[in-house]
């Protein structure tokens, strides 16, 4: 999982403080400008350095840039789109989060995503718990879900991700408003091949 | 529809068709006259039209493959024969059969069919899909999640098409990166990082393939070597620097004096070897090196100082040589080389300095191994 980490992290460097922090941070790691590559394997702690350095250029902590990493990738079309295929609503989604690290399994087989697991405790109140050797998943998480309810349109409420027993971490989720706003579109077939048909 | 009313052992109780419909989103039932009694709202949606009930069955389809239950596969060679095949269809139904719909022909439908009831007059019930036309058939229809039964495994078949479409994307993405670190590796394995010529490796690839070339009845060649005077004290005096600049100099001018088709390589601190092809006369070859010894000998700029070295050059010509003799033709190069040294060397004119030679290849390398 730590590949998905580290291209994540590039990612939304290059994205939101341009190249030249990327080439910073890149340098100072010791990586290669041209980066990670979300096929190969690294080492965890290149993932933690590249984390502690990021973090020191952009002035922020570990579990802040975690969330805005993740809000970033909820706004990747293929990414958001795959998620899409959830669930036709909100809570749907937070559904086929249970079987999230399955379907990535199933388009990637060595791809090792966190198991999670969702928590009812009523229509609008939930808890996803993840499982996972990496610290701090479950802030990705919560700015995925983040995005994700943006997408669908539904307003929510999502306290910062607690870290409970044996390192599980749980993000909860407050439903206050399913259709909150009209969202963005989801059709399921893919818009560029729609349009060549 | 078989109305029993109580559950006897393989029957099940009366099921109307919105359940039907809900069950299977892409169901067909046809009566024991041919006639569409009613479809599934998915099919009713792709078919495109409201009145499909009561139309006959071959109005609307097309059977392109049937295989009856227990028989083999048929396909209809002709329309007498998609009748026979299609009546066929309607009264025993098909283990598996391929159709489409006369209003959209090229998008296969698939399925299977079971008769309904005891009596011939219920007819049959369809169960379709679109199989391998899925993803056109959303896209085309504008179909969603709602329109396929939530057992079917539409959804997980498009999210997986998306999700490896974007593996692969990732994947040739990679390959690329690593095809161009590949050529670029390849390219630094060929070139003198200094001066940007060919290295000894490229050289001798090159080399080889002109032996085999010649071989093969190609065009006579020769080799140059050329080893710089004065050079040392360049390094000497002005530094490691200046040396680099000059050797640079001199690469840029031996480029220039060459044809397109001819190879410089710097092999060594102040050593060239140059691929002439297409000369392998001894006149011309003197004429020609000369002319970079000239060259060579004309100043070099560097900065606000001025230096001068010289060059002295060895060569030998293709004929007579083979692949597996292709180091004697190096060393022959190599011995004309330093007897043009030195018979320089008693001298004293440095300006002057310059001395082509080439020796004729030793006895035992006249003929090739």
């Amino acid at each position: 999982m730590y590949r998905i980490i580290n291209r994540s992290v590039q990612a939304f460097l290059c994205h939101y403080h341009g190249e030249a922090t990327w080439h910073a941070v890149a340098h100072r790691i010791h990586v290669d400008s041209a980066g990670f590559e979300p096929l190969l394997h690294y080492d965890p702690s290149v993932t933690e350095t590249l984390l502690s350095i990021t973090c020191q250029v952009l002035c922020t902590d570990r579990l802040g840039l975690l969330e805005d990493v993740g809000t970033y990738l909820g706004t990747l079309e293929p990414l958001r789109r795959l998620l899409r295929f959830g669930g036709a609503d909100y809570v749907e989604f937070l559904f086929s989060l249970d079987e999230l690290q399955e379907r990535a399994v199933m388009a990637m087989p060595d791809l090792e995503l966190p198991r999670l697991r969702l928590i009812e405790f009523s229509s609008t109140e939930f808890v996803v718990e993840v499982v996972a050797t990496f610290p701090g998943w479950a802030s990705v998480l919560a700015g995925l879900m983040r995005t994700m309810a943006d997408d669908y349109g539904s307003l929510v409420y999502i306290d910062t991700p607690q870290t409970g027993v044996k390192g599980v971490e749980r993000v909860s989720v407050l439903i206050l408003e399913t259709e909150f706003s009209d969202g963005k579109s989801f059709a399921l077939s893919r818009p560029d091949l729609r349009e060549s048909a | 529809m078989s109305e029993t009313g109580h559950t006897k052992c393989g029957k099940f109780p009366g099921l109307g068709t919105t359940a039907i419909g809900l069950l299977m989103p892409m169901f067909l039932w046809v009566d024991g006259g041919g006639i569409v009694r009613d479809l599934g709202p998915t099919l009713e949606k792709v078919l495109g039209t409201e009145n499909a009930r009561g139309q006959r069955f071959e109005a609307l389809f097309n059977l392109l493959l049937v295989r009856p239950r227990g028989g083999d596969l048929d396909r209809p060679t002709s329309p007498a024969d998609a009748v026979v095949l299609t009546q066929e269809v309607l009264s025993r139904g098909a283990a598996r059969l391929h159709m489409e719909m006369r209003a959209r022909p090229g998008l296969t439908l698939r399925g299977t069919s079971v008769v309904l009831g005891n009596d011939d007059g219920s007819g049959v019930l369809f169960n379709l899909t679109f199989g391998i036309h899925m993803g056109e058939a959303v896209r085309e229809f504008g179909l969603s999640e709602a329109d396929f039964a939530a057992s079917d495994l539409a959804i997980e078949l498009l999210y997986l098409g998306e999700a490896n479409a974007a593996v692969l994307g990732e994947l040739s993405e990679l390959t690329a990166r690593l095809e161009l670190a590949r050529r670029s590796a390849v390219a630094q394995s060929m070139t003198d990082p200094l001066t940007g010529l060919a290295n000894r490796r490229a050289f001798e690839l090159a080399l080889t393939e002109e032996i085999e070339a010649q071989k093969r009845g190609g065009i006579e060649f020769s080799v140059a070597h050329v080893d710089l005077d004065y050079f040392k004290d360049v390094n000497d005096t002005y530094g490691h620097a200046a040396g680099d600049q000059v050797l640079n100099i001199v690469a840029a001018r031996l480029s220039h004096e060459l044809r397109q088709t001819d190879l410089v390589a710097r092999t060594g601190g102040d050593e060239f070897l140059i691929l002439l092809r297409g000369i392998a006369d001894r006149e011309q070859l003197l004429a020609l090196t000369d002319r970079l010894i000239a060259r060579i000998e004309e100043p070099c700029r560097l900065g606000d100082v001025q230096c001068q070295i010289s060059a002295s050059i060895g060569f030998e010509t293709s004929g007579g040589y083979s692949e597996s003799t292709l180091p004697q033709m190096l060393m022959t190069a190599d011995r004309a080389l330093y007897a043009a040294k030195r018979s320089a060397r008693g001298r004293t004119l440095p300006v002057s300095d310059r001395h082509a030679a080439s020796l004729p290849p030793e006895p035992d390398l006249e003929t090739p191994i």
